[in-house]
């Protein structure tokens, strides 16, 4: 899941999906604006891999969540 | 007409008067002559060459031999009517025949008075033609007055071949035409013959002798059937034909419409697949899944490490508040793909239909190229049938005229068969004559023998085999004489009948002297002139009933005791000449 597989490219894998969304967090503030701009970019991922992903950068410390706003460390 | 004499502008000339009846130019030889040595040959044979010479001969080498000395021949003679008349012909100066006499009671002018006339030899042989044959040359493809009148003056080496025949030069047809004419049948077939011979010459060679004509036409017509029933297919495709202008362009249009249907048709399968995933997931049971962080939990401990640096249950409080509104993203989502695969699915629909008019319009039309290709099998298959339909005509033609000249063969044949039946009593004299003739001479009857054969009158003369071939010599006396007898009686022809010696050549004495006497027998009676020429040596003294009357018949008498006993009345200079036969 993290990691690319066999079955799973690695823009598909999770670590993929992250490395995507992170070049568009200055666009996108909350959960949805990003997730919008996200979808026009990889129109083939599903919401549930992009929360997957967030939620990875999350655990690394990368963003957090505060008052409905994302913010980044980096 | 009569022969009254002959004479020379020459003075040493032996000049020859002729008798009614028989007249014989005598020549004594006394001494061994070689045969072959014309010009120390008394002249006999001259003689009777400068009659047909002023009788408007052509110049033969014979004649030649006399020019170059300022010579004149002359022929008095006497017309049917009487009147004397005299030709004279220089041997330097052929084409002018001076006549003298009553030129307007012969005919021979239309001036009352005139005396003297400069004649073209064609114009002298017309006026002896009228003479002979009265109005009968006149008609076109009639025998000329010199054609017959070689039946009448036989004296060349070639005239005592065959009875019917007076030259070896002288074609077959001709030769048919100028006894037909004299035996009095219809002249004018034996021109029809030879020009059906023609005919069938020409047809001959336009046919191919390998195939009868019938097979080839059956052929080119099963032939000409298969090319019709193609022309006709190919025609009704190019009048059914409707021609699609940019019709390449329709067909890439097709293409492409097909490759479109295509791409759309696999991203609605994508789309589709994932559309079913979430309407699966519609409660958001997966996401919710306690383990679905943990598991994230786990993997990025294991691959990260230290990296990590959130616990696990902020990390699930964290996806929890980002999650909050997924039903609504999932929803929106959700709508998203479904416009997406409408959007398509319409999108699919007007492609097909279009691609569906486009192949319609290509099924029912073609590409301006191919139609006119089609124009040029259309043309192409019309000249092919065209061709063979010029083929057919032509055999059928050539079939046709075919069967005119058998026609025409047959009606010729009857009419030849006609005209022999019809004819018969006209020359059943001279046929009786020939035989009556040849009896008295050979004791044994002859045929003359007119009869109809593959190309027209056929004349045979039979004769009894003897040791010698006189008889075929006398085979022509008797044929001559038969046929001057009837002519006589009709008071047609020439008046006159010319045998030079070679008529006796081989012929036994017994036989000579009987011909001779029946000769001059014949000319008394039936009022026309025989004229012989005989070598004293060639005379059947002993044979003969009555040497008196022969020697009375002598008209001229050459010796050859010195150069003045000979016709001319001089020997001739040395010169080379051809040789003939001094029988």
């Amino acid at each position: 899941m993290i990691l690319p597989t066999k079955y799973i490219s690695s823009a598909d894998s999770t670590l993929g999906v992250a490395g995507s969304i992170l070049p568009l967090r200055r666009i996108g503030s909350t959960v949805s604006e990003l997730w919008v701009v996200f979808r026009s970019e990889r129109p083939t991922v599903a919401f549930d891999s992009f929360a997957d992903a967030l939620t990875l950068l999350f655990l690394m410390g990368v963003v957090d969540l505060v008052d409905g706003v994302l913010e980044w460390t980096i | 007409m009569r022969l009254t004499s002959l004479t020379s502008s020459h003075s040493g000339f032996h000049k020859i008067s002729f008798s009614p009846g028989l007249s014989v130019i005598l020549a004594d030889r006394t001494r061994e002559a070689t045969r072959t040595d014309s010009r120390n040959g008394l002249g006999k044979t001259t003689a009777i060459a400068l009659i047909d010479f002023c009788l408007g001969a052509n110049v033969s080498p014979r004649i030649e031999e006399l020019q170059g000395r300022g010579w004149v021949f002359t022929l008095s003679l006497r017309t049917r009517t009487g009147i004397s008349i005299e030709a004279s012909r220089p041997t330097d100066d052929p084409s002018s025949i001076l006549v003298k006499g009553d030129l307007r009671s012969a005919g021979l002018s239309s001036h009352g008075g005139q005396r003297e006339r400069l004649l073209s030899p064609r114009a002298w042989t017309t006026w002896l033609g009228v003479e002979s044959w009265d109005s009968e040359l006149n008609e076109p493809g009639a025998p000329s007055f010199r054609a017959l009148l070689s039946h009448f003056i036989r004296f060349r080496k070639d005239a005592f071949l065959d009875a019917f025949k007076t030259s070896a030069a002288r074609r077959a047809d001709q030769t048919r035409q100028e006894n037909a004419f004299l035996l009095n049948l219809d002249w004018r077939l034996v021109g029809e013959w030879v020009e059906h011979k023609l005919r069938q010459a020409r047809l001959d060679i336009a046919k191919n002798v390998t195939n009868p004509v019938d097979d080839e036409i059956g052929a080119l017509e099963s032939q000409l059937a298969r090319l019709q029933a193609r022309q006709e297919t190919l025609t009704a495709q190019a009048a059914d034909f409707s021609i699609v202008p940019e019709y390449r362009q329709v067909e890439r249009r097709i293409d492409e419409a097909a490759a479109l249907l295509k791409s759309l048709s696999n991203e609605n399968y994508r789309d589709r697949q994932q559309l079913r995933v979430y309407e699966q997931d519609a409660d958001g049971a997966y996401i919710r899944t306690a383990g679905r962080v943990e598991e994230l939990f786990a993997q990025a401990g294991l691959a990260l490490g230290n990296a990590v640096v959130r616990r696990l249950d902020e990390a699930e409080l964290f996806q929890r508040r980002v999650a909050e509104n997924r039903a609504s993203y999932l929803a929106e989502e959700v709508r998203r793909l479904r416009e997406r695969i409408a959007s398509r699915e319409a999108e699919q629909a007007d492609l097909g239909r279009a691609q569906e008019r486009d192949l319609q319009l290509l099924q029912n039309g073609g590409a301006l190229e191919d139609f006119l290709a089609l124009q040029r099998s259309v043309a192409e298959a019309e000249t092919q049938v065209n061709e063979v339909r010029q083929q057919i005509e032509l055999l059928r033609n050539l079939r046709q005229r075919e069967a005119e000249l058998k026609s025409e063969a047959l009606g010729l044949q009857a009419r030849t068969n006609l005209d022999l039946e019809e004819r018969f009593e006209r020359r059943a004299r001279i046929v009786a004559r020939f035989s009556e003739i040849m009896e008295l001479l050979y004791g044994e009857p002859a045929d003359l023998k007119v009869t109809s054969g593959k190309a027209g009158f056929s004349f045979k003369a039979s004769f009894p085999r003897t040791q010698s071939d006189g008889a075929s010599l006398m085979a022509i006396f008797a044929y001559d004489i038969a046929l001057s007898e009837d002519l006589a009686r009709q008071e047609r022809g020439p008046g006159f009948l010319i045998h030079d010696s070679g008529m006796f050549a081989d012929v036994d004495e017994r036989q000579r002297a009987r011909a001779i006497e029946l000769g001059a027998e014949s000319a008394r009676r039936w009022s026309y002139q025989y004229v012989i020429a005989l070598n004293s040596d060639g005379v059947p003294w002993s044979e003969l009933r009555s040497v008196e009357e022969f020697d009375d018949a002598v008209v001229c008498r050459l010796s050859d005791g010195d150069p003045s006993g000979g016709l001319l009345g001089e020997r001739l200079a040395p010169e080379s000449g051809p040789a003939a036969p001094d029988a």
